[in-house]
């Protein structure tokens, strides 16, 4: 009987252990094609923006890892408003 | 040397005008949320002739409400009330009692009222001001800062009235032309009507002109009914 017993709480704990990992690595392969998240933000930004290559200034996309950097003589994409896509 | 000597006195004329208006009696700050109960501060940049303010009295525009005065340097205050609406405040005054009275013209003073202000975005509310000044010997003079714009005198306070607004994007479909962007949008960090777009800040307008397919807006190009886009 405490065989059993030892036996049922193993194959649970291997369950368990086995699941986690599982479930993290499909939360991050899902995040993490958000992660290498310039493809995937601007995917679904030109998405947004019209399909395929992004081909005009939107307002800013939700890009985790993008950094603000200093404009380089263009108004940057959090001063143009939401709905107005200018040509680049 | 004729021309030198003009430049020299215009030159001098600007100096004085431009150290005159930065000694006015003015809002401290020179915006106020259109409809909302808030905080007015007034500063009193100097007093009379070397005599020191002894008194302010402050008319309460016109559409201003629920005015509730601070004690400040002067003391105490003293209301007076509408004639009809017996609960309207229409002045405010702010004594000191001589006691307090400085020897010179020394100290720069904060006087502050809360009270509701009118709900009309995109307008100016003007404060008319009577100051009396005391000099060292008992001598009363009188300032008065009463004049709007377009009067000959000493201006009144102006605040401009812009509509309630968070910091980001906000939308705003205009009641009348704004003659002046700069006096309602000084600190936004830029204006956009349709692709034409304002900023106060000299960089961010090279950063419009340089940009593809944006115009840039002029400081009166925004009339009544427009929608403009504004980040704050």
């Amino acid at each position: 009987m405490k065989h059993w017993l030892f036996l049922a709480t193993a194959v649970a704990c291997l369950w368990g252990c086995s699941d986690e990992p599982a479930q993290n690595t499909s939360t991050s392969s899902s995040s993490g094609t958000g992660g290498s998240s310039s493809s995937s933000g601007s995917s679904s930004g030109s998405g947004g923006a019209g399909g395929g290559e992004p081909t005009a200034l939107v307002s800013c996309l939700d890009e985790v890892d993008a950094l603000p950097r200093p404009p380089s003589g263009k108004l940057p994409c959090e001063y143009i408003p939401p709905g107005l896509a200018l040509p680049q | 040397m004729k021309n030198k000597v003009l430049g020299s006195l215009a030159m001098a004329g600007v100096l004085a005008a431009s150290a005159s208006a930065q000694a006015h009696i003015a809002a401290v700050a020179p915006t106020a949320i259109a409809g909302k109960t808030l905080l007015v501060e007034l500063g009193v940049g100097h007093g009379c002739e070397g005599a020191d303010t002894y008194a302010i009295t402050v008319d309460i525009p016109k559409g201003m409400t629920s005015v509730r005065p601070m004690e400040s340097d002067f003391g105490k205050t003293s209301l007076t009330y509408d004639a009809v609406d017996t609960a309207l405040v229409t002045s405010v005054t702010w004594q000191k009692d001589e006691a307090d009275a400085l020897p010179k013209d020394t100290n720069y003073y904060k006087i502050a009222f809360r009270a509701k202000l009118p709900a009309a975005p995109f307008t100016s509310i003007y404060y008319k001001i009577h100051q009396v000044c005391r000099a060292a010997d008992a001598t009363l003079s009188y300032a008065e800062w009463v004049a709007l714009p377009g009067e000959m005198g000493e201006p009144a306070a102006a605040q401009a009235l812009v509509p309630d607004h968070l910091p980001g994007w906000n939308k705003f479909t205009v009641p009348a032309d704004i003659p002046d962007l700069s006096i309602y949008f000084k600190d936004a960090l830029i204006v956009w009507r349709g692709s034409d777009a304002y900023s106060f800040n000299d960089a961010t307008v090279e950063l419009i002109k340089g940009t593809q397919g944006v115009n840039l807006l002029s400081a009166d190009g925004v009339k009544a009914n427009d929608e403009i886009w504004v980040r704050y």
